[in-house]
């Protein structure tokens, strides 16, 4: 009996310190990836890094979908590489020019190899480029003509040219290089999963949504690297395990959304890096003359009614700031200004102004994660101080699949816009650009296409006119910006190196930099 | 006899039909088109409407649902499972990785849970009334209660996180590693097991102790008999049509139980396959696995309905 009672005693301690953990609030300062102490980097060793999803086709990138790139940077390169700054650097292209009559020259890098061997040459990025043309993918709908010039040069001539042209053949492009030999000796299906690129590791096994292993690819063209010996990439759905696995020492890295338990772990040991990837805004059914979201003066008053602030902290513990400006502060076309800060009787007085002084009701539609579906309560309860009823409706991910593209009434999509691009109407093209069918309800005012076409279409990136873009769709309350939302890796404090630099795009790293000084 | 068997053999096509049929139903009456899931947000911004009329004729849902049906049956009945929509892959291969898993880790805990289920229940009858019996008696009701997901997570707390006995996570071949294998599987099959155990131990107390109080059981002690012959040869087989008819349930409680186990220890069985499978609404994946399912339920019926004549000669099959 007595051994009886123990156990139940362990077990409720152990709950008790469970429920104890997550309750845990801590204020601890997220770390930034640094370059200021030199520190020689050690070779060898395994690294374990924990990634919630595995991406369908990562070796064949024409038809693997995006935002899986923590996996494909690891075996497949792009031709150059681009920083949140803005700055490109080298990768598989040396050099890049961009012709006056709107196409971009690369001059490719000589003696590169892919995995199997063969040669890397303009013959080789013309096939892919050409597969990405057949999948209408990687921007290729952009493109009148891919031209080789000699064995190291190629020439991409644009039908409809867009300032971030050369960015789309960075990491976030998703346009990776595979060897044409290895997929013409095996097939597609074969090539899907198996990653025979240029990069810095090898795929040695992959077992779909169980693990990716990788061998250092001792025949890199970065010499000296990579550091590590091998490297395991484990698919770890679960939330709660992906974190159990981290702290108990069986992963090294763990990629996951900006949040409270990002400061959990750090207060535990880890070490963090986060960076801001985009907006959380809400899209409403502003093109809708029956909606109330028609109305300017109801759109302001929404966002008057929620407490930014207050959520932000209370719910993410800091992790997720306050946005007023539709674009984060990771990129340069980002802008501090006072915006629609808090401000109940104001949103009332709007309220009236509209003609709606009790209100008015809309569906609500959380992108269906936590992240989303958390906030967007608090949002409900501040909407409903000011008589705004925002009819919270549970989606699933096909559902919300549906309403993007999709048609709604007197309703609002609580989304993101992220990309983690410096080029930030590369970012909002997709949703809001000419050739985008998503959020269809939604007005694109003539100043907004305007704006829109003066930012997007000139020869080079030119932040003055994208934040006249960002400035028209403020002005008129186009979205309404909730949240800056960000990612985090968070690692084991012998891991170094690996977000060194840090390429732009959503859960980027540099695989080949990654060393253990353990 | 036989024909008894064919008779149900006959009931379970109808039972199999009905649930494809409702799974079927089921499936489409969930919102969203199974085609945007494939489409992460990243990649909607190149989304056109032409991609997306060639992936719906490309995947057969351009058809009416009475032709998707029949078509569904008919390759099924030919060993075609169909293409996985999120995986791009044919059913087939992804069930073919993943039944192995999961059978492993059903057979161990339906094993390991009526084993010592049966075991548990024998000695609480035996002892009826003692601290040994008390003990017992409560551990089997927590058992029943116990929540899966939680005693997945607090044995992870405890034994992996704290005192670093376990591995967290994953799965291992017993081929390629018993070892690291068994070490995986502990805490998995532990929970898996801890309500078939606990509802074997107690169905077993409860009839041996009915079957304890006949005159035949009296008379053989009254022989002289040893414990062991009584209880098992007098005792124990005709306590068995419950337990029986108990653990036939219990495999569908192990083939559900899994689908939570599998996500909190990160198994690659059929289980996590499932979740996955609804949860982006993969019909040819979901309705393939729900399919596998009514099987293994339907035939660990009959085997215990054919068992009952066996344990008990009285019982004829007309």
């Amino acid at each position: 009996m007595k051994k009886l009672l123990m156990l139940l005693i362990v077990m409720l301690v152990a709950s008790g310190l469970i429920i104890t953990g997550c309750g845990e609030t801590t204020t601890t300062t997220t770390a930034q990836p640094t370059t200021t102490v030199a520190e020689t980097p050690k070779y060898g060793g395994t690294l374990t890094v924990i990634y919630p999803y595995m991406g369908k086709s990562l070796g064949w990138p024409a038809t693997s979908q995006g935002g899986y790139s923590l996996w494909q940077q690891v075996c497949l390169e792009p031709l150059v590489q681009q920083l949140m700054d803005g700055t490109f650097i080298p990768r598989l292209a040396t050099a890049w020019t961009i012709g006056d009559d709107q196409s971009v020259t690369f001059t490719l890098r000589q003696g590169v190899k892919f995995h199997d061997g063969t040669d890397f040459n303009a013959e080789a990025v013309k096939f892919n480029l050409d597969a990405m043309a057949a999948e209408n993918r990687g921007g290729s709908v952009n493109w009148a003509s891919v031209d080789v010039i000699d064995d190291y040069h190629i020439k991409i001539t644009y039908a409809n040219w867009a300032n971030w042209a050369v960015a789309d053949f960075a990491f976030a492009g998703n346009l990776y290089m595979v060897s044409p030999t290895a997929y013409e000796k095996n097939g597609l299906d074969w090539i899907k999963d198996h990653m025979v690129g240029t990069g810095p590791f090898v795929q040695t096994d992959m077992e779909q949504d169980v693990h990716i292993k990788f061998d250092a690819n001792k025949d890199y063209w970065q010499e000296g690297k990579p550091y590590l010996d091998k490297l395991v990439i484990l698919c770890v759905e679960d939330s709660v395990t992906a974190q159990t696995a981290i702290l108990s020492g069986e992963a090294d890295i763990l990629n996951t959304e900006a949040d409270q338990k990002v400061i959990d772990m750090q207060a535990k040991g880890l070490e963090a890096v986060t960076r801001m990837v985009g907006v959380m805004n809400i899209f409403m059914d502003t093109a809708n003359p029956d909606s109330p979201f028609a109305i300017q003066a109801n759109r302001e008053a929404v966002e008057y009614a929620i407490d930014k602030e207050t959520i932000c902290q209370n719910l993410s513990g800091g992790m997720m700031t306050p946005a007023y400006w539709m674009a984060p502060p990771s990129v340069p076309a980002y802008k501090d200004i006072p915006g629609r800060k808090y401000d109940p009787e104001k949103a009332k007085e709007l309220l009236a102004e509209a003609g709606n002084p009790d209100g008015f009701t809309f569906t609500f539609y959380p992108i269906p994660v936590p992240l989303f579906e958390n906030p967007a309560v608090a949002i409900q309860a501040d909407l409903a101080k000011v008589g705004i009823n925002a009819e919270y409706q549970k989606i699933t991910n096909t559902k919300f699949g549906e309403l993007v593209v999709g048609d709604w009434e007197n309703a609002a999509i609580f989304a993101a816009v992220s990309s983690c691009v410096p080029n930030w109407v590369q970012a909002l093209s997709g949703f809001f650009g000419p050739m985008s069918i998503l959020y269809k309800p939604m007005l694109r005012s003539d100043a907004f296409i305007e704006a829109y076409n003066a930012a997007a279409f000139t020869k080079e990136y030119d932040n003055e006119k994208v934040q006249a873009l960002l400035q028209v769709m403020y002005d008129e309350e186009m979205v309404i910006p909730c949240f800056n939302s960000g990612e985090a890796w968070v690692f084991q404090p012998y891991v170094k190196g690996a977000w060194d630099p840090w390429p732009a795009g959503l859960q980027m790293w540099s695989p080949e930099n990654a060393w253990l000084d353990k | 006899m036989a024909g008894y068997v064919i008779r149900r053999l006959i009931q379970c096509i109808i039972v199999i039909f009905l649930v494809t049929l409702g799974l079927f139903i089921a499936m489409r009456l969930l919102p969203g088109d199974p085609l945007l899931m494939i489409i992460n947000q990243e990649q909607l911004g190149e989304l056109t409407q032409e991609r997306l009329d060639q992936l719906r004729e490309e995947y057969g849902l351009n058809k009416p649902l009475v032709v998707q049906y029949v078509d569904w049956i008919s390759d099924t009945v030919h060993g075609d499972l169909g293409t996985s929509i999120t995986y791009s892959s044919p059913v087939t291969d992804l069930l073919t990785k993943r039944i192995p898993i999961t059978f492993h880790l059903g057979i161990l805990s339906f094993i390991i849970a009526h084993v010592i289920g049966i075991a548990v229940g024998i000695v609480s009858a035996i002892r009826r009334g003692t601290k040994l019996d008390t003990g017992l008696t409560v551990l089997a009701n927590i058992g029943i209660t116990i929540p899966v997901f939680w005693l997945g997570i607090i044995m992870i707390y405890l034994f992996a996180l704290e005192l670093h006995w376990l591995p967290v996570m994953g799965y291992t071949s017993p081929f390629d590693d018993f070892w690291q294998s068994t070490r995986q599987l502990i805490m998995p099959v532990f929970c898996l097991s801890v309500l078939p155990l606990a509802s074997a131990a107690r169905q077993t107390r409860s009839s041996v102790l009915e079957i304890m109080q006949q005159d035949y059981v009296r008379t053989a002690w009254s022989k002289g008999l040893r414990e062991n012959a009584v209880v098992m040869r007098h005792i124990l087989k005709n306590a068995f049509i419950p337990v029986i008819t108990l653990a036939g349930l219990g495999v569908s409680f192990i083939i559900g139980g899994q689908v939570l186990v599998e996500q909190v220890f990160n198994i690659p069985g059929m289980g996590r396959l499932a979740v996955f499978a609804v949860m982006n609404k993969d019909y040819p994946t979901a309705q393939a696995i729900a399919l596998v399912i009514a099987l293994a339920v339907v035939i660990s019926n009959l085997l215990v309905d054919l068992s009952y004549g066996w344990l008990d000669p009285r019982i004829r099959y007309t």
